[in-house]
């Protein structure tokens, strides 16, 4: 017996009947300021329509006002969860611009730090999306171990949420081997807690009704809209730019990009909880593999790229960002475009939650792992 | 039997004890279950292992305005929590705890119970509508909806036992377990009526009604202050309520060696509602029309099934 | 390479000569110029061919005097970035929208349109997407200041 809402249900309007709800900026379930408003006939949704900008800061405006080593704090505001992919996308960006080098060493573990912070970010995603879900105790036992993380992160780099850490041609300091001991025994701790979590949710059959056959994301829909990460890899698509355009030591290690098929919200579980396995595999590569040396290739004082144009590409834990900046020569940038994951992937929200009951809505914009500071940047 | 004033008296006295203490220690319990389950002490601060949180929060929530939204409608308002929660003074009336610990001995006991057990389900609806908010409104009506699911084969379940019992009071049907406890006899049922419990007292995974995570707050988005705590209150009330009832329908109500009556008729009642509590802090929500094609397509037939043949057990 | 032959194979449909980059320096494969005729039977013929649409942007070139609209467009299976630049008069800017043909371009179009003041014709959507509804004014325009 299928639990999957009815889809024979047509679309025609009835005088009087429709309302209008909104889906307002203050929302436990909108994961941020997002306004969606939706035209309702009882629980189904006619009309989504996302109303961006509460969270605007004009980020691409300061940054043709700062140099480039005064954008390096701003950047990571924008994606708060995912900070050290933004980071490592703006400091990647600026050296593919001047031509720099980095050290194997700082390579290294530029690649375990945002590792970490994609088990973070993906942490953060569980626990949000079965809270979305009514199910209260998984996002507690998820922040158990993000605080783990999150303590391995502050010894690293100072701070639990808005990384600062990496500096043009490396990292600011050394690296002690506490930290890499830290990591492993985090890794080798959380490989057992992910099966627990597996037994919590996972099967269970209440998440299955709720997560099967709901926003199917077609192929067609993928290239059409942009859409990137686990979003895409969960309709078929193997992209990851980690495999596609390496950057930052990704190369040297083995590692598969999940995908699923169904396009529905148990896909994109799957591939994000099969993403832990990964990132937790080339965590280790990384630290049994590192070299010694320095952190740090010599750069300039102050950063002055010739003129022209890059694009750097990155994988956030939510997509692929790609940062294109227009240089002058001058110590500040021309302009700076951020090219964010979440934006083409709420672009897609109207699309999906046409003819759905308000509960699978929700459950979508769950599923799509959305941060909304960095939609409105 | 006639009831004097006085009788009337130490009935509301007693009652009303019973349903505050009951409160507070479901509200302190709630909360230390789900602490546990987490990972973590729950409250701890307030009082040894946080005893005195209930009465710390009960303080706050009676200091706070008392608010009522632009253009509700104000009667409906304000009347909700008290339709909620008036019924219960009456239902638990023939409630037995022990041999004798009875506040009267209603031979339609049982049938006063769930006529009432309705009136939780009228609060929610003028909730919802009085509060002029399509939040509360979707909330209100999606407790409507539940009642078609869950109301039948409740019935159903406690039809078959008074057919076994013989009788609608409630002590009749606790004394006639004495051989044996029907849960051993219809174990199915009492799994059924787990389940209609759950969906009648509106907790996860069938809170649809209160479903922070899509409806702000769902029924009582509005309330604030008393208001929300007279929905708690009469929440936990009807818990006790429906977890008694499964205790005497199909546990053997206060019948067991060594404590006396009154303490194993509590043991099994808060196991019961433990076992709700366990619910509430594991599964996620069902959707609302999930939780329809399951009330109408398995509850339904499954307890239909089993009512005729107990019938037929029992006529030969 | 497979993937230079996809797009070069794209762009002949649309008419237009393949020029490639150098990649590990600037991150883009290939980066053209082209009149706003050409814009839509481009989209088109990477819409066909698998391409998705990463952005639609644009940059001031006050000194220039003009706008030019940037178009990023990539390929799932094989790396591709296509940078297409799209100069306009600062003047009257006009660029043709591509909303019909990559749906997620809306958005894209929306942003450029309210942060510079370019006009997307025929867009599906042409609200304020992150400012204000009653916004007049273009932000990203190197002249404008802050100060009304």
């Amino acid at each position: 017996m299928s639990m999957a809402a009815p889809l024979t249900y047509t679309l025609e309007k009835r005088d009087n009947d429709n309302f209008t709800l909104n889906l307002g900026p203050q929302h436990p379930g909108t994961h941020g300021v997002l306004r969606v408003v939706l035209q309702m006939d009882g629980e189904y949704i006619l009309h989504a329509d996302p109303v961006l900008g509460y969270g605007h800061r004009m980020q691409e405006k300061i940054a043709e006002n700062m140099t480039y080593l005064q954008c390096l704090p701003y950047v990571c505001r924008m994606d708060y969860l995912g900070a050290m992919s933004y980071n490592l996308a703006w400091v990647c960006a600026v050296e593919r611009l001047c031509g720099f080098e980095v050290p194997e060493r700082a390579e290294h573990i530029r690649v375990i730090a945002t590792e970490l912070n994609r088990m973070a970010s993906h942490l953060l995603w569980w626990g949000a999306y079965l809270l979305d879900l009514g199910a209260f105790t998984p996002f507690l036992q998820a922040f158990t171990d993000r605080e783990q993380i999150l303590d391995i992160l502050e010894y690293l780099t100072g701070s639990r949420l808005t990384y600062c850490y990496f500096r043009f041609g490396g990292l600011p300091d050394e690296v002690d081997d506490v930290f890499l001991e830290r990591t492993m025994s985090f890794v080798n701790g959380f490989r057992k807690r992910l099966k627990n979590y597996h037994d919590l949710v996972t099967g269970n059959v209440i998440f299955h009704h709720r997560s099967k056959d709901v926003g199917v994301i077609l192929p067609f829909d993928a290239a059409a809209y942009g859409l990137t990460g686990p979003i895409l890899r969960g309709s078929g698509f193997a992209y990851d730019v980690r495999k596609q355009e390496p950057y930052a030591a990704y190369e040297r290690f083995d590692f598969i990009v999940p995908t699923e098929t169904s396009g529905d919200c148990l896909a994109r579980y799957n591939v994000r909880m099969e993403e832990f396995v990964q990132s937790m595999n080339i965590i280790e590569q990384a630290v049994n593999t590192i070299p010694e040396g320095p952190v740090r290739s010599k750069v300039p004082k102050t950063i002055k790229p010739p003129r022209g144009e890059v694009a750097m590409a990155v994988e956030t834990p939510r997509g692929e960002l790609v940062i294109y900046i227009v240089s002058d020569g001058s110590k500040k940038p021309y302009r700076v475009k951020f090219r964010v994951p979440s934006f083409a992937n709420l672009s897609v929200f109207a699309r999906l939650a046409r003819g759905q009951l308000l509960a699978d809505a929700l459950a979508i914009l769950g599923s799509l792992d959305m941060v909304i500071p960095e939609v409105d940047r | 039997m006639s009831i004097t004033p006085l009788h009337l008296l130490i009935y509301l006295a007693g009652i009303s004890a019973l349903v505050g203490l009951n409160a507070v220690i479901l509200v302190w319990l709630e909360r230390k279950v789900a602490g546990h389950m987490q990972f973590r002490y729950g409250p701890m601060e307030v009082g040894p292992h946080g005893l005195l949180q209930t009465l710390a929060d009960g303080i706050k929530l009676v200091s706070k305005q008392l608010l009522v939204p632009n253009q509700a409608d104000k009667p409906l308002f304000l009347m909700a929590p008290i339709v909620s929660l008036v019924p219960i003074f009456v239902a638990m009336m023939p409630l037995p705890l022990g041999e004798t610990v009875q506040a009267w001995e209603l031979n339609i006991g049982l049938l006063l119970i769930i006529a009432l057990g309705l009136l939780n389900t009228l609060g929610i609806l003028l909730a919802g509508w009085g509060s002029n908010n399509k939040y509360a409104l979707l909330g209100g009506s999606r407790a409507v909806a539940q009642i078609l699911a869950y109301k039948i084969p409740l019935l159903l379940c406690i039809l078959t036992i008074i057919m076994m019992a013989g009788s609608f009071s409630l002590r009749d049907i606790a004394l006639a377990q004495e051989d044996g406890w029907y849960v051993l006899y219809q174990p199915l049922l009492f799994i059924i009526y787990i389940v209609a419990i759950t969906l009648e007292t509106n907790r996860s995974p069938f809170d649809f009604s209160e479903a922070e995570s899509e409806l702000v707050a769902g029924f009582h988005t509005e309330y604030s202050g008393m208001g929300f705590s007279l929905f708690f209150l009469a929440e936990y009330s009807y818990m006790f309520i429906a977890s008694a009832l499964a205790s005497i329908l199909f546990l053997g109500g206060w019948q067991g060696p060594l404590l006396p009556g009154p303490v194993w008729s509590l043991i099994k009642l808060y196991a019961i509602i433990f076992l709700l509590m366990w619910f509430r802090w594991t599964f996620p929500r069902l959707r609302i029309d999930q939780m329809l094609s399951f009330g109408w397509k398995i509850l339904l037939p499954v307890t239909l099934l089993n009512f005729l043949v107990t019938a037929g057990v029992l006529a030969l | 390479m497979q993937g230079s032959n996809r797009l070069e194979k794209a762009l002949a449909e649309a008419g237009i000569e393949y020029r490639p980059t150098e990649f590990p320096n600037t991150g883009l494969h290939c980066s053209l110029s082209l009149g706003p005729d050409l814009v839509r039977p481009l989209a088109t013929a990477l819409r066909s061919n698998g391409f998705f649409i990463e952005t639609v942007t644009a940059v001031d070139l006050l000194q220039e005097n003009r706008f030019e609209g940037i178009y990023l467009f990539n390929h799932y299976d094989d790396p591709l970035r296509l940078l297409v630049r799209v100069p306009v008069e600062r003047s009257r800017p006009v660029l043709p929208s591509i909303g019909g043909i990559f749906p997620g371009a809306v958005w894209h179009e929306r942003e450029t349109a309210e942060m510079f003041g370019i006009t997307f014709q025929d867009c599906p959507d042409s609200r304020n997407l992150l400012l204000p509804e009653d916004a007049d004014y273009h932000p990203l325009r190197k002249d404008f200041t802050g100060r009304s």
